[in-house]
Formats: structure tokens, C-alpha cells, sequence
């Protein structure tokens, strides 16, 4: 199982920092979500592409997390050379991550 | 408003306040009111993407289809004192109002949930919930707010050089190799200019220009490759997009479609000053 088939997405950016929201379809596996998708996979998940620390926020009421990403941006939109200046993609890359859904 | 604008423009402002503002003339809120300011800075949050509550940037088919793109609709919200709103759409407008799109657009752009500060208030979007209370509408209520940052943000723009820009595409078998030795030429002729070069960024369109950590395991049927390099003068940055089109005579076999581009760089640089630095004047334009 991967993240898509449990989660949704969305990228926003500011400055160099972007952030990721990581939304439970249903909420009964929000839990799941809380115990896999942690900070240091999402860092590890995409990898070269973060230079600094990742931070998770959890927001229960809405079956989210939501992710902060540090120097995620080449320097973000005014100055990156990146096709994707803002990081609109991030999130979506972030689907395909693994899930490991036995308890 | 009071005194009778129809209009109001402003320079710089923070998104949301373009929405908080004509709640607080409405509702006569106080300007200290911050859960108030709280909750109306949360609906003009997920109102100032416009499209991207109604389906917008949201769309994925067979995991989250919407209907109508192409006649997408904007959101409107119908607000009450207490600062709880139900979210809509124009009838007849595609795209749709969900729990699932007015839950992206509340977390975008955001950092920590607790703390979206605003130049009217730190508002609090941790406690807010969404009801879908029919087709396209959804009801939003909680939020709240604390007190107003003493610093504003200042963001200053700055000239940082030119970026140029190349692009030509490889298809066919072998199009990855070819695309990464259209690379390793321009490299090196790039370094060989005797100019600086600022910033240089090498990459395959359809390969590793998005996913920085992809490492091809699928090969692609074409590639585009793409250099980018920001230098200190227009002229320097000219060369990026010349020797990327020299790759048609002088490059690996079958490149196609070359492009090349130029643009000045302001980069921006963000800061915080004292908001009592900042002292804001109304002026009148068309008064009678």
C-alpha cells in the first residue's frame, strides 16, 4: 500500500521553507497515518531535495498532518533555478511513499 | 469603508486581510476582537486561493475527480457575527466545495496550526471544523486568534543577476544517455567562458528535474534536457541557451525542438521591522 491510497496532499510554499499537508480520506486511519508517515520519513522520502530539518504538526480533528520543510525551495521562487519554483510537486511525490499497513 | 470607498486599494497585504477587513466594517468587530479576527482571517484563508477551495489544484483522476474544471467556479462565504461561515459556489459552476478540497486549502501555505500570523492577529486554525451541510456547501466553524505581532514583515527585493536558460529534447532508445551527455558538454563548455557562474542547474525533463532523488529506474521514451545558470550580466547569460542550441549540430544524435530563454533576477529577501515604523496613509482618488 502507498501513501495515495490512504492520503491526500497539498504543497504550499514560503520562501525557502514549503509545506506539506498529508490528509486521511477517512478519518479511522488517521491514526495509521500518526504512527507511519513521522518527520523523519518524509525527510528521508525526499531526500536530497530537503536541506534542513522537517518538522509534523498533527491536526486530529481534521485527520492531517501537516508537514514543514526547511530549505526545501533552492533558495524559493524568487532566486531557485528549479523547474518547479514553488514546489507544487512535493506532495504528490510524497504518494508514492510505503505504507506498512499490519498493526 | 466608513467614510464610503466603493473601492479600495491596497499595496502589499497579507491575503487574508483583504477578506477580514470588510468583516470587521460589517460587523462592527473590534480591531482587539482576536478570536473574531482569529475566525475571520480562517475564511479568508480559504477564500483567497479563489479556485483552489472549489477543485482547483485538487483534481487527480480516479483517486479524487472533479467535475467542470474547464467552468471552474469561485467560492463566496456567507458569514455571521460569530465569524462561522458556510462556504459556496455559484450554481451551475464545475469544480466542487468538499470537506476534502476546504481541508487542503486550510492547511496551505501553513506552518505551524496554531500560529498563522497575520499582520491583524495570530490566528489559530487548529480547532476548525468543516461540515458539508449539502452539495457545495460547506460550513466552517472554531478558529480563534491571540494577539497581534508587534514586528511586520518586510520583504525586499533585490537584483540578483540573470538566468539563461536552454532546453532540447532526446527520444527514442538511449534517449537518457544522449540527454546526459547533452549535459556533460554544456558543462563543460559552460566552465570554459572564464565568467562566473552563480548558480547552475543540469537536469532531464521526465527524469530527475521535479524528483530530485530519482534515480531512472523507469527510462523514459524522451527526455528534455534543461541547463539553467544564473550569471551576473545579461550577455553571460545568453551563452546558457547558445550552447545548448549548439547541441543540434554539435551534440549527441537527434536532439530536437531547442528553446532558449533569458530573465533579470529580484530576488527577495524577508525581514521583520518595528510596526511602529510603519505608519499607513489613505489617500482619495475620484472624490466629489
Amino acid at each position: 500500500m502507498i501513501l495515495r491510497d490512504l492520503a491526500h496532499t497539498r504543497s504550499g510554499d514560503k520562501g525557502d521553507t514549503s509545506n506539506i499537508s498529508v490528509i486521511a480520506f477517512r478519518q479511522e486511519n488517521y491514526e495509521l497515518l500518526r504512527k507511519e508517515v513521522t518527520a523523519e520519513r518524509v525527510k528521508k522520502a525526499l531526500g536530497a531535495m530537503v536541506l534542513g530539518a522537517v518538522e509534523r504538526y498533527e491536526l486530529p480533528e481534521l485527520g492531517a498532518l501537516n508537514f514543514v520543510l526547511h530549505r526545501a525551495l533552492a533558495g524559493g521562487v524568487t532566486r531557485s533555478l528549479a523547474l518547479d519554483i514553488h514546489g507544487k510537486c512535493l506532495g504528490s511525490l510524497l504518494l508514492s511513499m510505503e505504507i506498512n499497513s499490519s498493526p | 469603508m466608513e467614510q464610503g470607498a466603493d473601492i479600495v486599494l491596497t499595496g502589499r497585504a497579507a491575503d487574508p486581510s483583504l477578506f477580514l477587513a470588510p468583516l470587521v466594517h460589517e460587523f462592527g468587530w473590534s480591531w482587539n476582537d482576536w478570536d473574531s479576527l482569529g475566525r475571520g482571517t480562517v475564511i479568508g484563508h480559504l477564500l483567497e486561493c479563489a479556485g483552489q477551495i472549489t477543485g482547483g489544484y485538487f483534481a487527480d483522476p480516479g483517486v479524487k475527480d472533479i467535475e467542470g474544471l474547464a467552468d471552474l467556479g469561485f467560492p463566496f462565504a456567507d458569514v455571521d457575527r460569530e465569524g462561522a461561515a458556510v462556504l459556496s459556489k455559484v450554481a451551475g459552476t464545475g469544480g466542487a466545495i468538499t470537506l476534502a478540497t476546504c481541508k487542503e486549502q486550510l492547511l496551505y501555505e501553513l506552518h505551524d496550526p496554531t500560529q498563522y500570523i497575520t499582520p491583524d492577529v495570530v490566528a489559530d486554525f487548529s480547532k476548525v471544523r468543516f461540515e458539508q451541510l449539502a452539495r457545495d456547501a460547506v460550513k466552517v466553524s472554531g478558529g480563534g486568534g491571540r494577539a497581534k505581532p508587534e514586528r511586520l514583515k518586510v520583504s525586499v527585493g533585490y537584483k540578483e543577476g540573470f538566468v539563461g536558460e536552454g532546453q532540447i529534447s532526446y527520444a527514442g532508445p538511449g534517449a537518457v544517455e544522449r540527454g546526459r551527455l547533452a549535459l556533460a558538454i554544456v558543462k563543460q563548455r559552460l566552465a570554459r567562458l572564464g565568467r562566473e557562474i552563480l548558480d547552475l542547474r543540469l537536469e532531464l525533463i521526465g527524469l530527475d528535474s521535479i524528483d530530485g532523488n530519482a534515480n531512472g529506474a523507469q527510462a523514459p521514451r524522451e527526455v528534455r534536457v534543461r541547463v539553467a545558470a544564473r550569471m551576473q550580466t545579461q550577455e553571460g547569460a545568453a551563452l546558457v541557451g547558445r550552447e545548448v542550441e549548439a547541441l543540434y549540430t554539435n551534440g549527441p544524435a537527434g536532439g530536437g525542438g531547442a528553446t532558449q530563454s533569458i530573465k533579470p533576477v529580484i530576488a527577495v529577501v524577508s525581514t521583520l521591522v518595528d510596526r511602529a515604523q510603519v505608519r499607513p496613509t489613505l489617500h482619495w482618488e475620484g472624490v466629489e
